[in-house]
C-alpha cells in the first residue's frame, strides 16, 4: 500500500474502534453501515478529498458533506473528531443527555449546540439528497465553486423522495453535487433484494441522466480515483460504493442483523481486538 | 363612489414577493407547478434565477428549501396547504428541528379550492403547524395584511407558516382604521363589553359584519383578529374574555384543533389565576367532517362560515353566560 493510503487506512482502523466504543458505551446505535463506510469517510476527511478546515468549520470555501442516512452518525462523528473538529472525548457523549452527538445528526445555527462539521439534520431517510440539492442550487446561484457531497444508503433508495431529488438535480443541472450510495445490500430487516428489490440501480440512475461510477469502498486507490474523477465530471455523477457492512469485524461482516445491534461485552472485546490487530498489521 | 376591489390573501402575498424580490436578494421562491395559483408568476418573470421550479414533488421541494436555508438564503416554499405541509410534514419537521429560516406558504387553505373538493381543502394545517416547536404561524385576514405579514415573515429568523386563501375579500380597512400589524399580537379591531369574537383569516370580516348587526340590537361586541396563531397572544385572549365573559372563536379550520382549541386551552389555564369568573365559549369551524365540491360561496354558507352563524352563536353563548352568572 502506498504511504499516502497507509496513513488514511490506519486512521480508518482507529475510527472503526471509536465507532464501536461509542455504540457500546451508549448501548445503542448502528454499527453495520458505520463500519462499512469508514474507509470512504477516512478518504474524504483524513485523505482530504474534501476541502475543509476543522479550525474554520463555517469556512465559506469548504466542500459540504450531507449525510442522508443519518443512522450511520457514529462514522461521521468519529471521523470529525479524528480530524480535529472537536475533542475525541466528546465521542462518548453519543446518544447521552445534553450531548451535541445526537443519535441522528442535528444541525443548528445556534453556536451553543452546533456540532462543528455537521452540515444537516438527517434521520428520516430520503431527505439528505434534496437538502444537498438545495445547497447545490444556492451555490450555483452565487457562482461559487464549492462541491456538495451527499452520502446515502442503498435501502434509502426505496424512498420516493430520493427519486424526486434525482429528477430535480438533473433538471437543474446541479453538477456540483456528487451522490455516493453505500451499496452494502442490507437493511434493517434483511438483505435489500429480499426486503424491497432496487432492481438495476445503475441502469435506473443512468436513465435519469446520471453518470454512474462504481467504487470498491475498501480499496483506497479506487476510492481516491473514483471520487477525484467525480469531482472533475461535468455530468451529474453518482458513485455506487460497494461496501461490506460491518467491515473489519469478522462476525459482523455482511450480516444484516448488525445494521442496528449493540455487541455484548464479549463481542465488543473481540471486535476491538480484531480491529486493533488490523491497525497494527497494516502493510 | 369608487367600487372597492376584492382581493384574496394570495394576491397580497404575490405583491409582497415582488417587493421582496427587489429589496432582499436573499429571498428565493420555490413552487410545485402552481406559480399562477400562488401568485408567483410575476416574481418568476422578474427574478427568474431566484424562482426555483420544483415540479409536482412537494417532499423534495421542502428539503431543497431546507438546503437553501442552510446556505442562508430565505426560501419561500409554496404550494397548496393540503400538500404543503400536508404531504411534506416529515421534511418540514426535520427543517424545523434545525431551526432553519424557511417560509412555508400554504395556499388555498380552507374552502379556497371549492370546486376541487375535499382532497384539496385543508382544515388541519394550523393544527399541524402550531404543534411544531419554533414555528411562527401567520394567517392574514385580507390581501393588505397578507402583504404586510409576508414582509414581516421575511424579517424574522426562523421557520414560519403563512396560510393563504383564494376567496376574494373586502379590505378590512373598509370597517375602520386598523392597528399596526405585529407578529404575536392580536389586533383589537373593535372594542366591546358583552361578547368577544376571536377570529382569524376570512372569518375576521364576518366577525366585523356580525358585530355591526349585533350592535343594532343593542349588544356591545369586541372583535379580535388573530393573524398570529403561534406565538398566540394569550394576554389578549385573557384580557378580552375577562371583560366580556363570552367568547366565540371563528376560524375556517377544524375546531378540535387550531385556534379554537388553543383559545380553550388558554382560557382553561388562566381560570383561577388571571381569570376569576367563568367564560362561556362557542366556536365556528369544521367539526369532524371533510368538505366537498361546490363553489366557494355555497360551501362557506353550507358549513356556516359567515356572519349569520356568528349571530346564531352569539345567542347561544350569551345564554350560557347568563346561566354561568346566576
Amino acid at each position: 500500500m502506498p504511504a499516502d493510503y497507509k496513513s488514511v487506512s490506519k486512521a480508518a482502523w482507529q475510527i472503526r474502534q471509536d465507532i464501536l466504543k461509542m455504540i457500546y458505551h451508549a448501548q445503542s446505535g448502528h454499527p453495520g453501515g458505520s463500519l462499512g463506510m469508514t474507509d470512504v469517510f477516512a478518504a474524504l476527511f483524513v485523505g482530504k478529498l474534501l476541502r475543509y478546515d476543522p479550525k474554520r468549520p463555517t469556512w465559506d470555501k469548504r466542500d459540504y458533506l450531507f449525510l442522508s442516512n443519518g443512522h450511520i452518525s457514529p462514522v461521521l462523528y468519529a471521523t470529525l473528531a479524528k480530524v480535529g473538529y472537536f475533542p475525541k472525548e466528546e465521542l462518548l457523549t453519543f446518544r447521552q443527555l445534553n450531548s451535541r452527538l445526537q443519535g441522528h445528526p442535528h444541525f443548528t445555527f445556534n453556536p451553543k449546540h452546533r456540532l462543528p462539521g455537521v452540515e444537516n439534520s438527517s434521520g428520516p431517510l430520503g431527505q439528505g439528497l434534496s437538502q444537498a440539492a438545495g445547497m447545490a442550487i444556492a451555490l450555483k446561484m452565487d457562482q461559487k465553486k464549492n462541491k456538495v457531497f451527499c452520502l446515502m444508503s442503498d435501502g434509502e433508495q426505496q424512498e420516493g423522495q430520493i427519486w424526486e431529488a434525482y429528477q430535480f438535480i438533473i433538471h437543474h443541472k446541479l453538477n456540483n453535487l456528487i451522490g455516493i450510495i453505500d451499496y452494502n445490500q442490507i437493511q434493517i430487516s434483511g438483505v435489500t433484494k429480499d426486503v424491497m428489490s432496487l432492481g438495476n440501480l445503475k441502469l435506473k440512475l443512468m436513465s435519469f441522466g446520471f453518470k454512474v461510477l462504481e467504487m470498491d469502498a475498501h480499496d483506497f486507490e479506487n476510492i481516491f480515483q473514483k471520487i477525484e474523477q467525480a469531482k472533475l465530471e461535468k455530468q451529474n455523477t453518482i458513485i455506487l460504493a460497494h461496501s461490506i457492512p460491518g467491515k473489519g469485524v469478522s462476525f459482523m461482516e455482511k450480516d444484516y442483523r448488525w445494521h442496528g445491534r449493540v455487541p455484548s461485552e464479549s463481542e465488543y472485546q473481540q471486535a476491538i481486538k480484531e480491529l486493533a490487530i488490523k491497525e497494527k498489521n497494516l502493510v | 363612489m369608487s367600487e372597492i376591489k376584492l382581493k384574496a390573501t394570495r394576491d397580497g402575498f404575490g405583491e409582497a414577493m415582488l417587493q421582496l424580490g427587489k429589496d432582499n436578494p436573499q429571498v428565493v421562491a420555490l413552487c410545485a407547478d402552481l406559480s399562477d395559483s400562488l401568485r408567483l408568476s410575476e416574481f418568476k418573470k422578474n427574478f427568474p434565477s431566484r424562482y426555483i421550479e420544483c415540479g409536482v414533488a412537494e417532499q423534495n421541494m421542502m428539503s431543497v428549501g431546507a438546503g437553501l436555508a442552510l446556505s442562508e438564503k430565505i426560501p419561500f416554499i409554496a404550494s397548496f396547504a393540503v400538500f404543503n405541509p400536508g404531504r411534506n410534514l416529515d421534511q418540514l419537521r426535520v427543517a424545523t428541528y434545525s431551526g432553519l429560516n424557511i417560509k412555508v406558504v400554504g395556499g388555498y387553505a380552507g374552502f379556497g379550492n371549492g370546486g376541487d373538493g375535499a382532497t384539496h381543502q385543508a382544515f388541519e394545517d394550523l393544527a399541524i403547524m402550531s404543534s411544531l416547536p419554533k414555528m411562527t404561524v401567520l394567517v392574514p385576514a385580507d390581501a393588505d395584511q397578507a402583504l404586510g405579514l409576508t414582509l414581516l415573515a421575511s424579517q424574522i429568523v426562523g421557520p414560519c407558516y403563512l396560510r393563504l386563501g383564494r376567496v376574494d375579500l373586502e379590505p378590512l380597512s373598509k370597517f375602520g382604521a386598523l392597528p399596526k400589524i405585529e407578529i404575536g399580537q392580536a389586533q383589537v379591531l373593535k372594542k366591546g363589553q358583552d361578547l368577544s369574537i376571536f377570529a382569524t383569516g376570512l372569518m375576521v370580516q364576518e366577525a366585523l359584519k356580525a358585530a355591526l348587526e349585533l350592535e343594532k340590537i343593542g349588544m356591545s361586541v369586541e372583535v379580535l383578529n388573530f393573524h398570529t396563531i403561534k406565538p398566540l397572544d394569550r394576554q389578549a385572549i385573557i384580557k378580552s374574555s375577562q371583560k366580556t365573559n363570552a367568547v366565540i372563536v371563528a376560524a375556517e379550520h377544524d375546531i378540535n384543533s387550531g385556534l379554537t382549541s388553543l383559545v380553550a386551552q388558554s382560557l382553561a389555564q388562566a381560570m383561577g389565576q388571571e381569570i376569576k369568573e367563568p367564560v362561556a365559549l362557542e366556536s365556528i369551524g369544521m367539526n369532524n367532517t371533510f368538505g366537498e365540491s361546490a363553489n366557494n360561496q355555497d360551501l362557506l354558507k353550507k358549513y356556516h362560515f359567515n356572519y349569520l352563524e356568528i349571530i346564531n352563536k352569539a345567542k347561544l353563548v350569551l345564554n350560557k353566560k347568563k346561566r354561568l352568572s346566576l
